[in-house]
């Protein structure tokens, strides 16, 4: 049997050139408990610091949003997705009074998270009182892995109050094609 | 002719554009201030912003989430909350909240749902705390979505691997469903059984079961599938069967990050089926892969055996100075590297990307996963201390880029405010609340004038509209008098927005500044793990030198001591 042999071989060599370093490795491991691990009272500092950040960009967000996108002047535009719906978007553009104001690729987990009823901000601005045109593009394949390229378009009226559109991404019961129907509130 | 009031086509119509004007121009701007600081909360309807809080939840986006949560929804939803707070790595506060999430549920004041009761289950395991994952994990009423379902059955299995209890880990699986969370419940399943069982036939079932549930489509699901067919190849090594094992070695992509070790063993299987041609090409393979890997300084001391066990000792004596000239280079690199590391400190050398003079033989980037950098980034990596500590030195360089945008974003928005307050007070100068009071009174008294006319008739006065007339120059002085307190409280707004924009600023400020001090402080306990790790390596480099050098004494000795007549079977090159 050669595999013993080899690896008696290996073992004595081992053996010798490690005598003097089972010493070092004592050393280490030793000092190893010192080493090996971050300061517990840095990890403290660090995750105190994270929730100030999370509290002060959280008061950021409001007042930017309430700074650039007034309440008067708003208009939110949402995405969501039926639970049952096997259409995977592959991405979205959305064009308000026929200019582009956002755009976005999907990853696998965001097709997923909208699935178990995550609601995306697509856009949010701020909007002139009046009539206005709300173009939606959805590109992504379908059941049989057809591939869709689908406009929606609505026309809506702003007025002095807060607009939020959601666009739902469903499924035809029959055809089994993607169905985008949309919500005002 | 006074121009507020013209008599045109038979209708009076009164001007008051001008009045009107300077009204709403005012008006807006105390619209747009007493809106910009009414509330400081998120204004949307509570469907859509639950739904913004579980998307970013769902795809990960711990931070944002975080961000987006104000205390009414921490409190009504503390699953949510703490499920946030340990993706982000912020488990200080964790044990407190889920006592009050264990004493809501007690207390039955709030409900949970079997979504709740799932990731309460998740976060206890990813906690370690395996017996209360369980207790949550059993309140679950089979309403879970496919790829939740295939989650849960892994963390209830792996729980009761971890427990000791591969009987009732096996149970749980036997209502799986395929994918990848199967497959590694399996999969570890398999190693759990190889290490408590002398009994290798339920580690090797548990293993094929784990390949037949992997499809190997994905990268995950390639890594997985590359792991098993080391760990079954090992267990039929490990049981002296190297033809069987061999086969399963070959499945290992060369690709994978655990190729050199597939290779190294397969070397092995091949030189117990007496193949040493075999086995010396499969170790020759694994010099291609990094030598801080230790399979490839197994190689490099295995490549010398075989050639000496086939009998060509200058080949063999050729390899182990092969191997000793590898080992000591790398020693020089591992030298370096640590002379880098004390010079700049981890963050500079490993972790981010910075150009030193001098230095772009370590640095260099490319599309290749097998540069110096990356090679070694890997080696420390493979370390979960480091991994942590590199993990949190890249969130809190996230939440830097993060106040350095706001920083920008509050500067532009400063001198936006500096600029409406500049027109605030400009068109405050030009507008005169009495003069225009005045104008009213006129228009008014003008008004009645008309009216008073006793040679209008009744059908006259309702064709010049006089009473709609009345009525708006009554609307429009009620307008100035609102218009004068929103006039004093736009100003007090913008002063007040204004002050809240430096407040924030110099709290974004502040907050850099701490960060830019714990990033140092952390950068500084990185370089210490990693030259910690480095010493290990150093140590373990040493010892193959060492090893390889043995290798050399012991064929010459081999040769010196060998009574037969082959004694002189070296070449001219080393006599």
């Amino acid at each position: 049997m050669h595999l013993p042999r080899f690896l008696s071989f290996l073992t004595i060599s081992t053996l010798i050139t490690f005598g003097a370093s089972i010493l070092k490795a004592a050393e280490i491991s030793k000092e190893k408990t010192q080493t090996n691990s971050l300061d517990p009272a840095l990890i403290k500092e660090a995750e105190q610091l994270k929730k100030q950040l999370i509290q002060l960009n959280s008061e950021l967000y409001k007042f930017e949003e309430d700074l650039l996108y007034p309440a008067n002047t708003q208009l939110g535009v949402f995405l969501s997705m039926s639970k049952d719906s096997s259409f995977v978007l592959d991405s979205i553009e959305i064009r308000l009074d026929d200019k582009l104001v956002s755009s976005y690729i999907y990853k696998e987990n965001e097709i997923s998270s909208l699935k178990n009823g995550g609601i995306q901000r697509l856009y949010l601005g701020s909007l002139a009182d009046g009539r206005h045109k709300l173009t939606a593009r959805f590109n992504g394949q379908g059941a049989n892995t057809q591939y869709f390229r689908r406009k929606k378009a609505l026309a809506f009226t702003k007025e002095q109050s807060a607009k939020f559109i959601q666009l739902v991404v469903t499924e035809s019961k029959t055809t089994n094609e993607p169905l985008f129907k949309v919500k005002a509130w | 002719m006074n121009p507020y009031l013209k008599l045109r086509h038979g209708k009076l119509v009164i001007n008051l554009a001008h009045c009107r004007h300077i009204i709403n121009s005012f008006s807006v701007i105390t619209v747009a201030v007493f809106l910009m600081t009414s509330s400081l909360s998120y204004s949307m309807p509570e469907e859509l912003y639950e739904g913004m809080v579980q998307f970013e939840l769902d795809r990960g986006d711990y931070f944002k989430a975080l961000t987006l949560m104000d205390h009414a929804y921490q409190s009504s939803r503390p699953v949510e909350h703490i499920t946030a707070l340990k993706g982000f790595n912020i488990n200080h506060d964790l044990d407190e909240i889920l006592k009050k999430v264990y004493a809501q549920e007690k207390n039955n004041s709030v409900t949970f749902t079997s979504k709740d009761y799932f990731k309460i289950g998740r976060l206890e395991y990813l906690l370690g705390r395996c017996k209360p994952a369980l207790r949550a994990f059993k309140k679950l009423k089979n309403k879970l979505s496919q790829e939740e379902k295939q989650e849960w059955i892994f963390y209830r299995a792996n729980c009761f691997i971890r427990l000791g209890s591969n009987k009732n880990a096996m149970q749980v699986l036997n209502d799986t469903v395929d994918g990848i969370w199967a497959s590694h419940a399996y999969y570890n399943l398999g190693v759990s059984y190889d290490e408590s069982s002398r009994n290798k036939s339920k580690a090797l079932n548990a293993f094929k079961l784990s390949i037949l549930l992997n499809k190997g489509k994905t990268l995950q699901e390639k890594a997985l599938k590359n792991q098993i067919n080391l760990s079954v190849g090992a267990v039929y090594l490990n049981a002296d069967k190297p033809d069987l094992s061999s086969n399963f070695f070959k499945k290992v992509y060369l690709d994978s990050t655990i190729a050199p070790q597939a290779l190294y063993l397969n070397g092995l299987a091949k030189l117990e089926l007496n193949d040493f041609r075999a086995a010396t090409q499969s170790w020759i393979s694994v010099k291609k892969y990094p030598l801080v890997n230790q399979s490839v300084a197994e190689a490099l001391l295995a490549i010398p055996y075989a050639y000496e066990r086939s009998g060509y000792i200058s080949q063999a004596l050729e390899a182990y100075l092969d191997a000793s000239s590898s080992f000591e280079t790398e020693l020089k690199i591992i030298a370096k590297v640590d002379a880098l590391l004390k010079k700049y400190g981890a963050a500079k050398i490993i972790i981010e990307d910075h150009n030193i003079a001098g230095l772009e033989w370590f640095l260099a980037k490319d599309v290749v996963t097998n540069t110096m950098k990356a090679t070694y980034f890997s080696y420390f990596m493979s370390n979960l201390e480091i991994y942590d500590a590199v993990e949190l030195y890249s969130e809190l360089k996230m939440l830097s880029g993060s106040m350095q945008f706001w920083s920008s974003q509050l500067k532009v928005f400063s001198q936006s405010l500096k600029g409406k307050q500049a027109r605030f007070t400009k068109k405050s100068k030009t507008f005169n609340p009495t003069k225009t009071q005045k104008n009213i009174v006129n228009i008014s008294n003008r008004i009645k004038q008309i009216q008073n006319r006793a040679t209008l008739t009744p059908p006259q006065i309702d064709r010049l509209q006089i009473t709609n007339m009345a009525g708006s120059v009554s609307k429009l002085s009620k307008r100035l008098t609102d218009l004068n307190g929103k006039v004093a409280q736009g100003r007090e707004r913008l002063t007040s927005q204004y002050d809240m924009n430096k407040k924030l600023n110099q709290r974004a400020l502040t907050s850099q500044e701490h960060l830019q001090a714990v990033r140092h402080k952390l950068d500084v306990q990185i370089t210490r793990l990693i030259r910690a790790q480095l010493k290990v390596l150093k140590i373990q480099m040493l010892a193959n030198f060492e090893r390889s050098e043995q290798g050399l004494v012991h064929v010459f000795q081999d040769i010196a001591e060998s009574d037969s007549k082959q004694k002189n079977r070296l070449d001219g090159r080393y006599k």
